[in-house]
């Protein structure tokens, strides 16, 4: 018998499964938008972030998607909030 | 998906052209696949056995018979693999097409 049956002769290439994954969302960009000594105007975002990995320290707020922005101008300063919390101020330019 | 072109003049097959990815499962699992990659290889055999003037052409995911013979006996193997691919068609239509060019 000349042709030995490949049985598998119309399928995609060996390996090539259909994977069901592939899918993904956008990036939100989140993260630190003033760093730490950086001077602040009143309102402008200081950290994007989904629930509080960073707490609101003193003249800064929450927004509703927990983004902080601060409150006056002055100097951002990241601090500790306990052991390993951390909280983020603005504190007047002196 | 499979496409399964063949050329006929009235009831004279003339050339048979199967391609295509059946994609119906995994490689190794594709039970498409499997039954046209059968049905194509035992016909390669059968008319390879007749020794009559017929031109066999393989390549990857791609099988092409052509009949120069004229032969009876061919034209009925042609009948047979095209009635056996479109009963699969039948069930299986979203992985291979049966169409007369």
């Amino acid at each position: 018998m000349k042709y030995v049956l490949n049985i598998q002769f119309f399928a995609s290439k060996k390996g090539v499964g259909s994977t069901k994954n592939g899918r993904d969302s956008h990036s939100k960009r989140l993260g630190a938008k003033l760093a730490d000594g950086q001077f602040a105007t009143a309102g402008s975002i200081i950290y994007r972030q989904r629930g509080t990995k960073i707490h609101p320290g003193e003249n800064v707020k929450k927004g509703g998607d927990d983004t902080l922005f601060c409150l006056i101008d002055g100097v951002v300063k990241y601090e500790h909030l306990g052991k390993k919390r951390t909280k983020v101020s603005v504190y007047p330019a002196v | 998906m499979i496409k399964a072109i063949f050329q006929a003049d009235e009831d004279r097959y003339i050339s048979l052209d199967v391609s295509g990815h059946a994609e119906y499962g995994e490689y190794g699992k594709d039970l498409i696949c499997a039954s046209v990659s059968s049905i194509m290889f035992g016909f390669m055999n059968a008319i390879d056995g007749l020794e009559e003037d017929v031109k066999i052409t393989q390549s990857e995911n791609r099988i092409t018979v052509v009949d120069h013979s004229g032969s009876e006996k061919v034209n009925d193997y042609f009948e047979l693999v095209i009635m056996q691919l479109k009963t699969i068609e039948a069930s299986y239509g979203d992985f291979i097409k049966v169409e007369r060019k």
